[in-house]
Protein backbone atom coordinates (compact mmCIF):
# COMPACT_ATOMS: atom_id res chain seq x y z
CA UNK A 1 0.00 0.00 0.00
CA UNK A 2 1.69 3.17 -1.23
CA UNK A 3 0.76 6.83 -1.26
CA UNK A 4 0.05 6.47 -4.98
CA UNK A 5 -2.29 3.50 -4.36
CA UNK A 6 -4.39 5.49 -1.90
CA UNK A 7 -4.38 8.55 -4.12
CA UNK A 8 -5.66 6.47 -7.05
CA UNK A 9 -8.37 4.95 -4.85
CA UNK A 10 -9.48 8.41 -3.68
CA UNK A 11 -9.58 9.73 -7.24
CA UNK A 12 -11.65 6.77 -8.40
CA UNK A 13 -14.17 6.93 -5.58
CA UNK A 14 -14.61 10.71 -5.58
CA UNK A 15 -14.40 11.30 -9.34
CA UNK A 16 -11.78 14.00 -8.72
CA UNK A 17 -8.65 14.30 -10.88
CA UNK A 18 -5.51 13.17 -9.05
CA UNK A 19 -3.84 16.56 -9.51
CA UNK A 20 -6.56 18.14 -7.36
CA UNK A 21 -5.75 15.83 -4.46
CA UNK A 22 -2.99 17.98 -2.93
CA UNK A 23 -1.83 17.13 0.64
CA UNK A 24 -2.86 20.42 2.26
CA UNK A 25 -6.32 20.70 0.75
CA UNK A 26 -9.25 20.11 3.11
CA UNK A 27 -12.11 17.69 2.52
CA UNK A 28 -14.47 20.70 2.56
CA UNK A 29 -12.58 22.39 -0.28
CA UNK A 30 -12.69 19.21 -2.34
CA UNK A 31 -16.49 19.22 -2.01
CA UNK A 32 -16.75 15.45 -1.71
CA UNK A 33 -20.30 14.24 -1.21
CA UNK A 34 -21.07 12.04 1.77
CA UNK A 35 -21.76 9.00 -0.40
CA UNK A 36 -18.39 9.40 -2.12
CA UNK A 37 -16.71 9.58 1.29
CA UNK A 38 -18.51 6.44 2.42
CA UNK A 39 -17.52 4.74 -0.84
CA UNK A 40 -13.90 5.72 -0.24
CA UNK A 41 -13.96 4.30 3.28
CA UNK A 42 -15.54 1.10 1.98
CA UNK A 43 -12.78 0.60 -0.58
CA UNK A 44 -10.04 1.45 1.94
CA UNK A 45 -11.35 -1.27 4.20
CA UNK A 46 -12.03 -3.71 1.39
CA UNK A 47 -8.72 -3.37 -0.40
CA UNK A 48 -6.33 -2.54 2.44
CA UNK A 49 -8.12 -3.51 5.65
CA UNK A 50 -8.06 0.09 6.88
CA UNK A 51 -11.02 0.69 9.16
CA UNK A 52 -12.14 4.29 9.47
CA UNK A 53 -15.45 5.52 10.81
CA UNK A 54 -17.21 8.29 8.86
CA UNK A 55 -17.28 10.48 12.00
CA UNK A 56 -13.47 10.47 12.06
CA UNK A 57 -13.49 12.56 8.90
CA UNK A 58 -14.21 16.23 9.49
CA UNK A 59 -14.68 18.94 6.92
CA UNK A 60 -11.54 20.68 8.17
CA UNK A 61 -9.37 17.58 7.81
CA UNK A 62 -6.60 17.86 5.21
CA UNK A 63 -5.57 15.00 2.98
CA UNK A 64 -2.20 15.01 4.80
CA UNK A 65 -4.01 14.37 8.08
CA UNK A 66 -6.08 11.67 6.44
CA UNK A 67 -2.94 9.97 5.11
CA UNK A 68 -1.39 10.17 8.60
CA UNK A 69 -4.48 8.52 10.05
CA UNK A 70 -4.24 5.77 7.45
CA UNK A 71 -0.55 5.38 8.17
CA UNK A 72 0.84 6.27 4.75
CA UNK A 73 3.64 8.80 4.43
CA UNK A 74 3.10 11.75 2.13
CA UNK A 75 6.21 12.18 -0.03
CA UNK A 76 8.05 15.46 0.49
CA UNK B 1 -56.16 17.49 -34.39
CA UNK B 2 -53.27 17.25 -31.97
CA UNK B 3 -49.81 18.44 -32.83
CA UNK B 4 -47.49 16.20 -34.86
CA UNK B 5 -44.57 14.65 -32.98
CA UNK B 6 -41.35 14.75 -34.96
CA UNK B 7 -38.08 12.87 -34.54
CA UNK B 8 -35.20 15.32 -34.50
CA UNK B 9 -32.39 13.31 -32.95
CA UNK B 10 -31.25 9.71 -32.73
CA UNK B 11 -28.49 7.85 -30.89
CA UNK B 12 -27.69 4.22 -30.17
CA UNK B 13 -25.16 1.65 -29.08
CA UNK B 14 -25.39 -2.09 -29.63
CA UNK B 15 -23.16 -5.05 -30.33
CA UNK B 16 -22.94 -3.64 -33.85
CA UNK B 17 -21.05 -0.62 -32.55
CA UNK B 18 -21.38 2.91 -31.26
CA UNK B 19 -23.59 5.41 -33.04
CA UNK B 20 -26.47 5.41 -35.51
CA UNK B 21 -24.20 5.51 -38.57
CA UNK B 22 -22.24 2.38 -37.57
CA UNK B 23 -25.37 0.49 -36.57
CA UNK B 24 -27.31 1.35 -39.70
CA UNK B 25 -24.36 0.54 -41.96
CA UNK B 26 -23.96 -2.88 -40.31
CA UNK B 27 -27.66 -3.69 -40.60
CA UNK B 28 -27.81 -2.51 -44.22
CA UNK B 29 -24.80 -4.63 -45.12
CA UNK B 30 -26.15 -7.70 -43.35
CA UNK B 31 -23.62 -7.95 -40.54
CA UNK B 32 -24.55 -9.53 -37.23
CA UNK B 33 -23.09 -8.86 -33.79
CA UNK B 34 -24.02 -12.34 -32.55
CA UNK B 35 -20.86 -14.22 -31.54
CA UNK B 36 -19.43 -16.21 -28.65
CA UNK B 37 -19.17 -14.25 -25.41
CA UNK B 38 -15.70 -13.15 -24.33
CA UNK B 39 -13.71 -15.81 -22.45
CA UNK B 40 -14.20 -14.07 -19.09
CA UNK B 41 -18.00 -14.34 -19.46
CA UNK B 42 -20.04 -17.54 -19.07
CA UNK B 43 -20.12 -19.78 -22.15
CA UNK B 44 -22.73 -18.88 -24.73
CA UNK B 45 -23.48 -16.51 -27.59
CA UNK B 46 -24.83 -12.97 -27.53
CA UNK B 47 -24.68 -9.69 -29.43
CA UNK B 48 -22.39 -7.98 -26.94
CA UNK B 49 -20.76 -4.56 -26.84
CA UNK B 50 -16.99 -4.85 -26.87
CA UNK B 51 -16.26 -1.83 -24.69
CA UNK B 52 -12.85 -3.21 -23.78
CA UNK B 53 -11.82 -2.69 -27.40
CA UNK B 54 -13.62 0.62 -28.03
CA UNK B 55 -14.66 3.02 -25.28
CA UNK B 56 -17.96 4.87 -25.49
CA UNK B 57 -16.78 7.85 -27.57
CA UNK B 58 -19.17 10.55 -26.35
CA UNK B 59 -19.25 9.56 -22.68
CA UNK B 60 -15.46 9.37 -22.68
CA UNK B 61 -15.38 12.99 -23.89
CA UNK B 62 -17.45 14.39 -21.01
CA UNK B 63 -15.39 16.39 -18.52
CA UNK B 64 -14.92 14.35 -15.32
CA UNK B 65 -16.31 17.19 -13.20
CA UNK B 66 -19.68 16.89 -14.98
CA UNK B 67 -19.77 13.14 -14.34
CA UNK B 68 -18.81 13.37 -10.68
CA UNK B 69 -22.29 14.00 -9.33
CA UNK B 70 -23.63 10.96 -11.13
CA UNK B 71 -21.73 8.57 -8.89
CA UNK B 72 -20.81 5.08 -10.00
CA UNK B 73 -22.25 4.20 -13.38
CA UNK B 74 -23.44 0.71 -14.09
CA UNK B 75 -22.96 -0.50 -17.66
CA UNK B 76 -26.72 0.13 -18.06
CA UNK B 77 -26.32 3.86 -17.41
CA UNK B 78 -23.22 4.06 -19.59
CA UNK B 79 -25.20 2.75 -22.54
CA UNK B 80 -28.12 5.11 -21.87
CA UNK B 81 -25.82 8.13 -21.50
CA UNK B 82 -23.88 7.33 -24.67
CA UNK B 83 -27.06 6.99 -26.75
CA UNK B 84 -28.65 10.02 -25.07
CA UNK B 85 -25.65 12.25 -25.70
CA UNK B 86 -25.60 11.23 -29.35
CA UNK B 87 -29.33 11.83 -29.79
CA UNK B 88 -29.24 15.27 -28.18
CA UNK B 89 -26.15 16.32 -30.15
CA UNK B 90 -27.72 14.97 -33.33
CA UNK B 91 -30.81 17.08 -32.60
CA UNK B 92 -28.67 20.18 -32.16
CA UNK B 93 -30.00 20.53 -28.62
CA UNK B 94 -26.80 20.29 -26.56
CA UNK B 95 -26.86 23.24 -24.10
CA UNK B 96 -30.19 24.38 -25.60
CA UNK B 97 -32.31 26.41 -23.13
CA UNK B 98 -35.38 24.24 -23.80
CA UNK B 99 -33.68 21.28 -22.12
CA UNK B 100 -34.06 22.94 -18.74
CA UNK B 101 -37.71 23.91 -19.14
CA UNK B 102 -40.03 22.05 -21.46
CA UNK B 103 -38.19 18.77 -21.83
CA UNK B 104 -38.98 15.34 -20.40
CA UNK B 105 -37.09 12.07 -20.31
CA UNK B 106 -38.81 8.70 -20.63
CA UNK B 107 -36.56 5.65 -20.68
CA UNK B 108 -37.52 2.00 -20.78
CA UNK B 109 -35.48 -0.69 -19.03
CA UNK B 110 -36.36 -4.33 -18.59
CA UNK B 111 -34.11 -4.65 -15.57
CA UNK B 112 -31.76 -2.47 -13.55
CA UNK B 113 -27.99 -2.51 -13.24
CA UNK B 114 -27.36 -6.25 -13.28
CA UNK B 115 -23.56 -5.93 -13.06
CA UNK B 116 -23.73 -3.86 -9.89
CA UNK B 117 -26.27 -6.14 -8.23
CA UNK B 118 -24.35 -9.28 -9.10
CA UNK B 119 -21.05 -7.92 -7.82
CA UNK B 120 -22.77 -7.16 -4.51
CA UNK B 121 -24.43 -10.59 -4.36
CA UNK B 122 -21.16 -12.35 -5.19
CA UNK B 123 -19.56 -10.59 -2.22
CA UNK B 124 -22.41 -11.34 0.14
CA UNK B 125 -23.49 -14.83 -0.90
CA UNK B 126 -20.42 -16.12 -2.72
CA UNK B 127 -17.64 -14.79 -0.54
CA UNK B 128 -19.58 -14.45 2.71
CA UNK B 129 -18.53 -10.85 3.14
CA UNK B 130 -20.69 -8.65 5.36
CA UNK B 131 -20.81 -5.46 3.26
CA UNK B 132 -21.68 -4.37 -0.26
CA UNK B 133 -20.42 -1.23 -1.96
CA UNK B 134 -22.27 1.86 -0.65
CA UNK B 135 -23.37 2.82 -4.16
CA UNK B 136 -24.95 -0.55 -4.92
CA UNK B 137 -28.52 0.76 -4.58
CA UNK B 138 -28.26 4.12 -6.40
CA UNK B 139 -26.11 2.67 -9.20
CA UNK B 140 -28.34 -0.31 -9.87
CA UNK B 141 -31.81 1.14 -9.44
CA UNK B 142 -33.89 0.87 -12.58
CA UNK B 143 -34.50 4.64 -12.52
CA UNK B 144 -30.77 5.40 -12.53
CA UNK B 145 -30.27 5.72 -16.32
CA UNK B 146 -33.04 8.30 -16.69
CA UNK B 147 -31.86 10.20 -13.61
CA UNK B 148 -28.26 10.14 -14.86
CA UNK B 149 -29.33 11.47 -18.25
CA UNK B 150 -31.33 14.26 -16.64
CA UNK B 151 -28.30 15.30 -14.54
CA UNK B 152 -25.89 15.23 -17.44
CA UNK B 153 -28.18 17.17 -19.80
CA UNK B 154 -29.69 19.56 -17.23
CA UNK B 155 -33.23 18.34 -17.87
CA UNK B 156 -35.55 19.48 -15.06
CA UNK B 157 -38.86 18.20 -16.46
CA UNK B 158 -40.61 14.88 -15.87
CA UNK B 159 -38.00 12.11 -15.79
CA UNK B 160 -39.69 8.75 -15.96
CA UNK B 161 -38.66 5.12 -16.22
CA UNK B 162 -41.04 2.61 -17.75
CA UNK B 163 -40.50 -1.08 -17.36
CA UNK B 164 -42.49 -3.31 -19.66
CA UNK B 165 -39.93 -6.07 -20.25
CA UNK B 166 -39.17 -6.39 -23.97
CA UNK B 167 -41.65 -3.64 -24.86
CA UNK B 168 -40.19 -1.09 -22.40
CA UNK B 169 -38.61 1.32 -24.84
CA UNK B 170 -41.47 1.09 -27.35
CA UNK B 171 -43.73 2.09 -24.46
CA UNK B 172 -41.31 4.91 -23.58
CA UNK B 173 -41.45 6.29 -27.13
CA UNK B 174 -45.22 5.96 -27.32
CA UNK B 175 -45.94 7.51 -23.95
CA UNK B 176 -43.37 10.23 -24.71
CA UNK B 177 -45.27 11.00 -27.91
CA UNK B 178 -48.46 11.40 -25.89
CA UNK B 179 -46.73 13.79 -23.47
CA UNK B 180 -46.02 16.10 -26.39
CA UNK B 181 -49.52 15.71 -27.82
CA UNK B 182 -50.94 16.53 -24.40
CA UNK B 183 -48.84 19.68 -24.18
CA UNK B 184 -46.83 18.48 -21.18
CA UNK B 185 -43.49 18.93 -22.95
CA UNK B 186 -42.04 20.35 -26.16
CA UNK B 187 -39.23 17.79 -26.23
CA UNK B 188 -39.15 14.24 -24.93
CA UNK B 189 -35.87 12.34 -24.86
CA UNK B 190 -37.15 8.78 -25.10
CA UNK B 191 -35.78 5.31 -25.62
CA UNK B 192 -34.35 2.53 -23.55
CA UNK B 193 -31.32 0.62 -22.33
CA UNK B 194 -30.40 -2.86 -21.18
CA UNK B 195 -27.21 -4.47 -19.87
CA UNK B 196 -28.23 -8.03 -19.10
CA UNK B 197 -25.27 -10.13 -20.25
CA UNK B 198 -24.16 -10.92 -16.73
CA UNK B 199 -23.69 -14.35 -15.23
CA UNK B 200 -26.84 -14.33 -13.13
CA UNK B 201 -29.07 -12.81 -15.79
CA UNK B 202 -27.73 -15.16 -18.48
CA UNK B 203 -28.30 -18.15 -16.20
CA UNK B 204 -31.92 -17.07 -15.71
CA UNK B 205 -32.48 -16.73 -19.44
CA UNK B 206 -30.79 -20.06 -20.12
CA UNK B 207 -33.02 -21.76 -17.57
CA UNK B 208 -36.10 -20.45 -19.36
CA UNK B 209 -35.08 -22.54 -22.36
CA UNK B 210 -35.63 -19.75 -24.89
CA UNK B 211 -32.02 -19.07 -25.91
CA UNK B 212 -30.75 -20.45 -29.21
CA UNK B 213 -27.48 -22.38 -29.06
CA UNK B 214 -26.57 -21.47 -32.66
CA UNK B 215 -27.91 -18.05 -33.69
CA UNK B 216 -31.09 -16.00 -34.12
CA UNK B 217 -33.16 -17.13 -37.15
CA UNK B 218 -36.43 -15.13 -37.15
CA UNK B 219 -39.37 -16.79 -38.93
CA UNK B 220 -37.08 -19.52 -40.29
CA UNK B 221 -37.56 -23.26 -40.21
CA UNK B 222 -35.28 -24.90 -37.64
CA UNK B 223 -35.09 -21.71 -35.59
CA UNK B 224 -34.01 -22.55 -32.08
CA UNK B 225 -34.70 -19.45 -30.04
CA UNK B 226 -33.62 -15.93 -29.27
CA UNK B 227 -30.15 -14.48 -28.73
CA UNK B 228 -29.64 -11.75 -26.14
CA UNK B 229 -28.08 -8.42 -26.96
CA UNK B 230 -27.33 -5.26 -24.98
CA UNK B 231 -27.06 -1.53 -25.48
CA UNK B 232 -29.33 1.49 -25.76
CA UNK B 233 -31.27 3.58 -28.23
CA UNK B 234 -32.56 7.09 -27.57
CA UNK B 235 -34.59 9.38 -29.80
CA UNK B 236 -35.42 13.04 -29.45
CA UNK B 237 -39.15 13.57 -29.95
CA UNK B 238 -40.20 17.14 -30.49
CA UNK B 239 -43.41 19.03 -31.11
CA UNK B 240 -43.69 20.19 -34.71
CA UNK B 241 -44.03 23.79 -33.55
CA UNK B 242 -40.85 23.70 -31.46
CA UNK B 243 -38.86 21.84 -34.10
CA UNK B 244 -39.87 24.19 -36.91
CA UNK B 245 -39.27 27.29 -34.81
CA UNK B 246 -35.67 26.37 -34.23
CA UNK B 247 -35.07 25.04 -37.73
CA UNK B 248 -34.34 21.49 -36.59
CA UNK B 249 -33.42 18.71 -39.01
CA UNK B 250 -36.38 16.33 -39.15
CA UNK B 251 -35.72 12.58 -39.37
CA UNK B 252 -39.38 11.62 -39.47
CA UNK B 253 -42.56 11.52 -37.47
CA UNK B 254 -43.74 9.25 -34.69
CA UNK B 255 -47.30 9.08 -35.91
CA UNK B 256 -48.96 6.37 -33.87
CA UNK B 257 -48.75 4.14 -30.83
CA UNK B 258 -50.85 1.19 -29.84
CA UNK B 259 -50.44 -0.81 -26.69
CA UNK B 260 -52.35 -3.69 -25.17
CA UNK B 261 -52.10 -6.36 -22.51
CA UNK B 262 -52.96 -9.97 -23.35
CA UNK B 263 -54.14 -10.53 -19.78
CA UNK B 264 -53.65 -14.18 -20.60
CA UNK B 265 -50.27 -15.77 -19.85
CA UNK B 266 -46.92 -14.68 -18.44
CA UNK B 267 -44.72 -15.96 -21.29
CA UNK B 268 -46.89 -17.39 -24.09
CA UNK B 269 -47.82 -14.84 -26.78
CA UNK B 270 -51.46 -14.22 -27.57
CA UNK B 271 -52.59 -13.50 -31.13
CA UNK B 272 -55.61 -11.42 -30.05
CA UNK B 273 -53.50 -9.15 -27.83
CA UNK B 274 -50.84 -8.64 -30.50
CA UNK B 275 -53.44 -7.89 -33.17
CA UNK B 276 -55.15 -5.41 -30.83
CA UNK B 277 -51.93 -3.46 -30.37
CA UNK B 278 -51.19 -3.34 -34.12
CA UNK B 279 -54.74 -2.16 -34.86
CA UNK B 280 -54.55 0.44 -32.09
CA UNK B 281 -51.31 1.84 -33.53
CA UNK B 282 -52.87 2.24 -36.98
CA UNK B 283 -55.99 3.82 -35.49
CA UNK B 284 -53.91 6.23 -33.43
CA UNK B 285 -51.94 7.28 -36.51
CA UNK B 286 -55.10 7.50 -38.60
CA UNK B 287 -53.44 5.30 -41.20
CA UNK B 288 -55.26 2.25 -42.62
CA UNK B 289 -53.69 -1.20 -42.78
CA UNK B 290 -53.67 -0.95 -46.58
CA UNK B 291 -50.94 1.73 -46.53
CA UNK B 292 -47.73 0.02 -47.67
CA UNK B 293 -45.63 -0.67 -44.61
CA UNK B 294 -42.14 -1.70 -43.73
CA UNK B 295 -42.88 -3.90 -40.71
CA UNK B 296 -40.06 -4.17 -38.22
CA UNK B 297 -41.26 -7.34 -36.57
CA UNK B 298 -40.65 -8.38 -32.99
CA UNK B 299 -39.19 -11.51 -34.66
CA UNK B 300 -37.35 -13.10 -31.76
CA UNK B 301 -36.69 -16.43 -33.47
CA UNK B 302 -38.44 -18.44 -30.75
CA UNK B 303 -40.77 -21.31 -31.53
CA UNK B 304 -43.83 -19.54 -30.13
CA UNK B 305 -43.36 -15.84 -30.89
CA UNK B 306 -42.87 -15.98 -34.61
CA UNK B 307 -46.05 -17.96 -35.53
CA UNK B 308 -48.17 -15.86 -33.13
CA UNK B 309 -46.83 -12.62 -34.62
CA UNK B 310 -47.41 -13.97 -38.14
CA UNK B 311 -51.00 -14.96 -37.32
CA UNK B 312 -51.70 -11.55 -35.78
CA UNK B 313 -50.42 -9.77 -38.88
CA UNK B 314 -52.56 -11.93 -41.18
CA UNK B 315 -55.55 -11.13 -39.00
CA UNK B 316 -54.93 -7.37 -39.06
CA UNK B 317 -53.78 -6.87 -42.65
CA UNK B 318 -55.50 -9.71 -44.51
CA UNK B 319 -54.67 -9.65 -48.22
CA UNK B 320 -52.91 -6.27 -47.84
CA UNK B 321 -50.05 -8.04 -46.01
CA UNK B 322 -48.60 -9.14 -49.37
CA UNK B 323 -47.76 -5.54 -50.30
CA UNK B 324 -45.88 -4.94 -47.03
CA UNK B 325 -42.35 -6.12 -46.23
CA UNK B 326 -41.24 -7.70 -42.94
CA UNK B 327 -37.76 -7.28 -41.47
CA UNK B 328 -36.31 -8.73 -38.26
CA UNK B 329 -33.19 -6.94 -37.08
CA UNK B 330 -32.78 -8.97 -33.89
CA UNK B 331 -30.86 -11.29 -36.21
CA UNK B 332 -28.24 -8.49 -36.30
CA UNK B 333 -28.29 -6.77 -32.88
CA UNK B 334 -29.80 -9.54 -30.80
CA UNK B 335 -32.70 -9.16 -28.39
CA UNK B 336 -31.84 -5.99 -26.50
CA UNK B 337 -34.78 -6.44 -24.09
CA UNK B 338 -35.53 -2.98 -22.64
CA UNK B 339 -33.67 -1.27 -25.50
CA UNK B 340 -34.97 -3.39 -28.32
CA UNK B 341 -38.18 -1.54 -29.19
CA UNK B 342 -36.31 1.74 -29.52
CA UNK B 343 -33.38 0.45 -31.58
CA UNK B 344 -35.74 -1.41 -33.91
CA UNK B 345 -37.85 1.71 -34.40
CA UNK B 346 -34.66 3.75 -34.97
CA UNK B 347 -33.27 1.30 -37.55
CA UNK B 348 -36.70 1.10 -39.15
CA UNK B 349 -36.78 4.89 -39.52
CA UNK B 350 -33.35 4.79 -41.17
CA UNK B 351 -34.64 2.11 -43.56
CA UNK B 352 -37.76 4.17 -44.27
CA UNK B 353 -35.69 7.28 -44.91
CA UNK B 354 -33.38 5.49 -47.35
CA UNK B 355 -36.06 3.26 -48.92
CA UNK B 356 -33.87 0.24 -48.15
CA UNK B 357 -35.21 -2.86 -46.46
CA UNK B 358 -32.41 -4.80 -44.74
CA UNK B 359 -32.37 -8.59 -44.93
CA UNK B 360 -33.46 -11.00 -42.23
CA UNK B 361 -30.24 -12.86 -41.41
CA UNK B 362 -29.58 -16.56 -40.79
CA UNK B 363 -32.69 -17.73 -42.64
CA UNK B 364 -32.66 -21.44 -43.51
CA UNK B 365 -35.97 -21.75 -45.33
CA UNK B 366 -39.71 -21.24 -44.91
CA UNK B 367 -41.81 -22.38 -41.98
CA UNK B 368 -45.46 -22.71 -43.08
CA UNK B 369 -46.53 -21.12 -39.79
CA UNK B 370 -44.43 -18.03 -40.53
CA UNK B 371 -45.76 -17.07 -43.94
CA UNK B 372 -44.73 -13.42 -44.21
CA UNK B 373 -43.39 -11.17 -46.98
CA UNK B 374 -39.91 -11.44 -45.48
CA UNK B 375 -36.98 -9.47 -46.82
CA UNK B 376 -34.34 -12.13 -47.43
CA UNK B 377 -32.03 -10.01 -49.59
CA UNK B 378 -31.67 -6.25 -49.11
CA UNK B 379 -34.16 -4.57 -51.39
CA UNK B 380 -35.26 -1.16 -52.51
CA UNK B 381 -38.69 -0.64 -50.98
CA UNK B 382 -40.61 2.62 -50.75
CA UNK B 383 -43.33 2.10 -48.17
CA UNK B 384 -45.64 4.81 -46.88
CA UNK B 385 -45.00 3.96 -43.22
CA UNK B 386 -42.95 2.02 -40.71
CA UNK B 387 -44.70 -0.30 -38.25
CA UNK B 388 -42.46 -1.44 -35.39
CA UNK B 389 -43.70 -4.31 -33.23
CA UNK B 390 -42.65 -5.07 -29.65
CA UNK B 391 -44.16 -7.84 -27.56
CA UNK B 392 -43.09 -8.69 -24.05
CA UNK B 393 -43.33 -11.22 -21.28
CA UNK B 394 -46.34 -10.42 -19.19
CA UNK B 395 -48.35 -10.18 -22.42
CA UNK B 396 -47.39 -6.53 -22.89
CA UNK B 397 -47.62 -5.40 -26.51
CA UNK B 398 -46.58 -2.07 -27.98
CA UNK B 399 -46.56 -1.04 -31.61
CA UNK B 400 -45.21 2.20 -33.08
CA UNK B 401 -45.99 3.78 -36.44
CA UNK B 402 -43.41 6.02 -38.07
CA UNK B 403 -43.70 8.19 -41.14
CA UNK B 404 -41.39 10.37 -43.21
CA UNK B 405 -41.56 13.99 -42.13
Amino acid sequence: MTYEDILALMAKETGLPIEKLQPDITLATLDISSIDLVSMLFELEDQYGIELQPEELTREMTLRQLFERIGVAVPQ
Amino acid sequence: MSERVLITGMGCVSGLGYGVAANWQSVREGRSAIRPLAPSAPPGIAAWVDDAAVEAPLLKGVEPERLRRLGRLDRLSEFALEAGLEAVANAGLAQHPSLAQRTAIVLGCGSGGNTTVEIAYERLFGQGQPKAHPQTIPSSMIAAPAAHLSMLLGVHGPTLTLSGACASSAQALGEGMHMIRAGRADIVIAGGAEACLTRGSLAGWQSLGVLAPDTCRPFSRDRRGMVLGEGAAVLVLESERHALARGATIHGELAGYGTSSDAAHMTAPDVDGIAAAIRAAHDDAGIPGEATALISTHGTGTGLNDPAETAAMHRVYGSALARHRAIATKSAHGHMIGATGAIEFLIGMMALGENTAPAVLNYLGPDPECDLPLVLEPEVFEPEILVSNSFAFGGLNSVLVGRRA
